[in-house]
């Protein structure tokens, strides 16, 4: 338990982000890329030989931490270092204190194991974009059209429609610019050759035969016609096409990001993935059941190409149910996964991940599907393990209980953030953070006699494409201060909570959201500024909302609510091993006020009845 | 008075390979206004022991044996006519998963009203304004009711499982696995809604689960099953402070105490057996560590010892021959 001295694995500023898919439409109006940003930055030592437990709610992104250092989903920033030495460690804390871009570069170049390198985005790219993106609109053009003359019938009318092939590649290369980088101008000039294009063949070539070949009283008629017939026709040819380009658009850029990360990172990934493995949560569901358990165990051996022969891989095989606790490995080769017990099963899992010798295991929920009265007999061949071979875990629970008896550390996970890290026993009977406290307090205890107190959080955890700002936790700290991240949405809303369908429910209607720190009221508001300073006073115990109200002040007719300005807290030492991020356990200066610095205004004003 | 007991009860499924005893002779009562918690491993009958007192087994299982009483019905025999009279309006169920218990293409409304409609002569409107009231009453705001059940998340699904479990008013509330695969701080709200859902409307409450940390928590009474029998039954103070069955002792033992010691807690070796061809004698011998001749020739019986405190072990009677530790 003591401190690790060069922790076997380390990760800074680590995120798995996922990209929200955007629409064509939404894209087109400029909406910015949304993430999902499963996890957000989290900085994780684990010494060798050590149990690090990472407990969290579901969606909290515990297992997209474990999933994303094997790479099992790609990483969208900060560095993963293994078995790296403590001068690199060193050089690189070093060089991100400095802040020296250069070393830094050069040192996760050689050592990290999510570095990309990185590509120039060319003209040519671009081309090859636009082309593309092109392509595609005109394969869906020319789906929709020949559609339309299979629909229509054929004839002239019928291939007067593909006119509107040239208007749906222009639409589709517009749809390319929202993904394109750089050198945007290329599909607008493409697409301005494509519009006149276009023109031409809607509707220029009709006129010039019509003007060529039809006596001139019956000149309108025909042009009414023409232009009717062109228009009904070629009308779905356009969307089609935009649509087609936009998601040709789409595969690319894909293909793009992905080529971008391939050189450095999947080769040194490559040399890695025996030494790192990883234990899948439901042995029913992760097992095929097709295989025998020979072929499970084999499989790895085979695909990393390492034993020579039969009979070597057999051996291993053996060795590996072995230490799995399936004995004798004899009696289990020729199984399959639906003849095993639970427990045997997981056994099974972890024989194939031992025969690959591995260093460091990501134990995501191993136990949880598992029936109590045999949940131990796994964890104990995990620790097992460890002893024998030194194994490292990174041991991911929902379980509080499970990690109290197990874990080293223990790291507790909020939407995407670590809050409280800490050595387990000083985690879990002098927790800081009010998450911490509160999902310890609710941990049922198998003693009726120990009923206490449970401190429930209300709601639900938020949406991790849309996270709070200030502390990810604040919308439902039971103790959120002003500071905490309260945006004057937030209190608005909490505002007109508290009055219902009273008298001044009109009033509140009124006042607008002004900036994400002020409301502005509207005019002649004397009775509602009375009644929003009488609840800071009697109500922000409850609400905590209202600790940020700050002041009111402003003109008459701009008379503006001023919240508290926030931050968002960092994760930082409190005690030896110990980190909290919570502003309640920071020293420092008050916090600064957001708005124009004059004298605040008092808030404890007339108090209305 | 008790309001629901459970006599004798023996439901046996018909597969491929045999007979499966899935409870076998089980004994239970709930008293009017009680929660009484079913505890057990996966496989030991507890959820088929509460689909026989609704009688909702599937097409195999079948009801052989003893008698559900229910203020003076026998559930175990009554017509279907009766029955359905007593489904929901007396008795209702809050189904195992409630993610996946929901009909994914009907608003949650229509769901919960569906019951209402069924089981009692009202028309839509009263039944919409009656699935209102459960909503709230569940804390979900009525507007949520055009919903559809992906909108909700699964504490919220949990909850209009819950809403519509008593939509019919019933005196009984059956939840099977309630909180299973729900976060802590899901599950402690959910378990703080039942309970005040049984305060206010004074409901008795059957409690399935397989976590014996979260009866200590919110039930009166428990009867822990091993192998289609109740093994013990008692307070759950008592149960939980004085285990008098080996099992019960063991099961009780291999739950890690975050307010405990920080120890591995210890495991129970060996499986469950099979309920094909269930062990002679006590069906715990097989695991048990007091086991001795006579726990492998003859079968236990429930018995008395202290108030309502029951257990069905040898070690009631007699002590190992020679007192091996």
């Amino acid at each position: 338990m003591a401190a690790p001295q060069a922790p076997f694995l380390v990760l800074r500023d680590f995120r798995v982000w996922f990209e929200k898919r955007a629409s064509f439409l939404a894209a087109l109006r400029g909406r910015r890329q949304e993430f999902v940003r499963a996890v957000d930055g989290i900085d994780l030592d684990i010494g060798k030989g050590e149990i690090y437990c990472l407990v969290g709610e579901s969606g909290c992104g515990k297992t997209t931490t474990g999933m994303g250092i094997l790479q099992l989903v790609e990483p969208t920033g900060g560095d993963v270092f293994v078995g790296a030495t403590p001068e690199t460690l060193d050089a690189y804390r070093a060089a991100r204190v400095k802040p020296d871009e250069a070393v830094l570069e050069e040192l996760r170049r050689r050592h990290s194991l999510t570095y990309r390198e990185k590509v120039e985005w060319g003209p040519r790219d671009t081309v090859v974009f636009a082309l593309f993106a092109m392509a595609g609109g005109l394969v869906g053009a020319f789906t929709s059209a020949a559609i339309g003359v299979a629909l229509v019938g054929g004839g002239a009318s019928g291939l007067e429609s593909l006119g509107g092939v040239p208007l749906g590649v222009v639409v589709g290369l517009f749809g390319t610019l929202p993904l394109l980088k750089r050198h945007r101008w290329i599909p607008i000039v493409l697409a301005g050759v494509g519009a006149l294009a276009s023109v031409l063949a809607l509707f220029l070539w009709p006129f010039l035969q019509a003007i060529l070949y039809h006596p001139s009283n019956a000149l309108l008629p025909y042009i009414v016609a023409t232009l009717q017939d062109a228009l009904i026709t070629a009308a779905l040819e356009p969307i089609f096409a935009a649509i087609a380009a936009w998601e040709s658009a789409r595969i690319l850029s894909d293909v793009w990001s992905r080529r971008q990360g391939f050189l450095t990172s999947r080769m040194r990934m490559k040399s890695l993935r025996q030494s790192l493995q990883i234990i899948f949560q439901d042995p029913y569901e992760s097992l095929n059941p097709r295989q025998t358990v020979y072929d499970i165990v084999a499989e790895p051996l085979q695909v990393n190409r390492i034993t020579r022969g039969r009979a070597e891989t057999a051996e291993r095989v053996q060795r590996a149910l072995n230490d799995a606790g399936l004995r004798p490995p004899q009696e289990y080769l020729v199984r399959y996964p639906h003849e095993l017990s639970g427990g045997q099963r997981q056994r099974l899992s972890i024989a194939a991940t031992l025969v690959l010798n591995p260093d460091f295991l990501v134990a995501d929920e191993p136990v949880s599907m598992l029936d109590v009265s045999i949940r131990t007999e796994i964890i104990e061949l995990l620790l097992q393990l460890r002893k024998e071979k030194g194994l490292t875990y990174l041991f991911i629970t929902h379980d509080l209980s499970l990690a109290w008896v197990l874990a080293d550390r223990i790291g507790v996970m909020y939407l995407g953030k670590i809050v409280e890290e800490g050595p387990t026993r000083e985690l879990i009977r002098n927790p800081r953070h009010p998450y911490t406290k509160a999902l310890i307090s609710v941990v049922p205890i198998p003693h009726p006699q120990k009923r206490h107190k449970r401190l429930i959080l209300q709601g639900e955890r938020p949406d991790p494409s849309d996270i709070p700002a200030g502390c990810r936790f604040h919308p439902r700290c039971p103790v959120a201060v002003e500071r905490c991240g309260w945006t004057s949405d937030e209190v608005l809303g909490e505002l007109k909570r508290l009055a219902g369908d009273g008298p001044l429910a009109a009033a509140l209607d009124r006042v607008k959201l002004d900036t994400r720190h002020s409301l502005l009221l509207p005019v002649d508001s004397q009775e509602l500024e009375a009644w929003i300073r009488n609840q800071k006073v009697v109500a922000a115990e409850r609400c905590r909302a209202l600790q940020a109200l700050y002041g009111i002040k402003g003109p008459r007719g701009a008379r503006r609510v001023i919240l508290h300005s926030s931050a968002q807290p960092r994760l930082r030492v409190v005690e030896a091993g110990v980190k909290v991020a919570c502003h309640l356990y920071e020293e420092g200066p008050a916090p600064v006020v957001a708005s124009p610095v004059r004298p605040p205004v008092e808030m404890v004003g007339p108090v209305a009845a | 008075m008790a309001l629901l007991t459970v006599k004798g009860l023996k439901t046996y499924f018909e597969t491929l390979e045999g007979t499966v005893h899935a409870v076998d002779g089980v004994d239970f009562s709930l008293g009017e206004g009680e929660s009484l918690g079913l505890a057990g491993e996966s496989g030991c009958g507890k959820t088929t022991a509460a689909l026989s007192i609704m009688r909702l087994l599937p097409k195999n299982g079948k009801i052989v044996e003893g008698v559900i009483d229910y203020r003076g019905y026998d559930l175990a025999k009554i017509d279907d006519a009766h029955l359905r009279g007593i489904r929901w309006r007396h008795i209702s169920l809050i189904f195992q998963g409630a993610m996946n218990a929901l009909n994914p293409v009907k608003r949650v409304g229509d769901q919960i009203a569906e019951p209402i409609l069924l089981h009692e002569a009202v028309d839509e409107e009263v039944a919409n304004k009656r699935v209102n009231e459960l909503l709230e009453l569940v804390g979900i705001h009525r507007d949520r009711a055009r919903d559809y059940p992906h909108e909700f998340s699964g504490g919220m699904r949990q909850r209009v499982m819950i809403a519509m479990a008593l939509a019919c008013n019933p005196k009984i509330v059956i939840a099977d696995e309630p909180v299973t695969a729900l976060d802590v701080m899901i599950q402690a709200q959910i378990l703080e809604l039942l309970e005040r859902l049984k305060r206010e409307l004074g409901l008795s409450m059957i409690l399935i689960s397989h976590d014996l940390s979260v009866m200590a928590e919110t039930c009166d009474s428990m009867a822990i099953m091993y192998a289609g029998k109740i093994v013990e039954t008692g307070s759950v103070d008592d149960v939980f402070e004085h285990p008098q069955h080996p099992y019960t002792q063991d099961l009780i033992a291999a739950f890690p105490d975050i307010e405990g010691a920080q120890v591995l807690p210890p495991y129970i070796p060996g499986l469950l057996p099979s309920l094909l061809d269930p062990p002679k004698g006590c069906r715990f011998h097989p695991r048990c560590k007091k086991a001795w001749q006579t726990c492998v020739d003859e079968d236990p019986v429930l018995e008395s010892i202290g108030d309502e405190h029951r257990s069905a072990c040898h070690l009631n009677t007699a002590s190992p021959p020679g007192e091996r530790d």
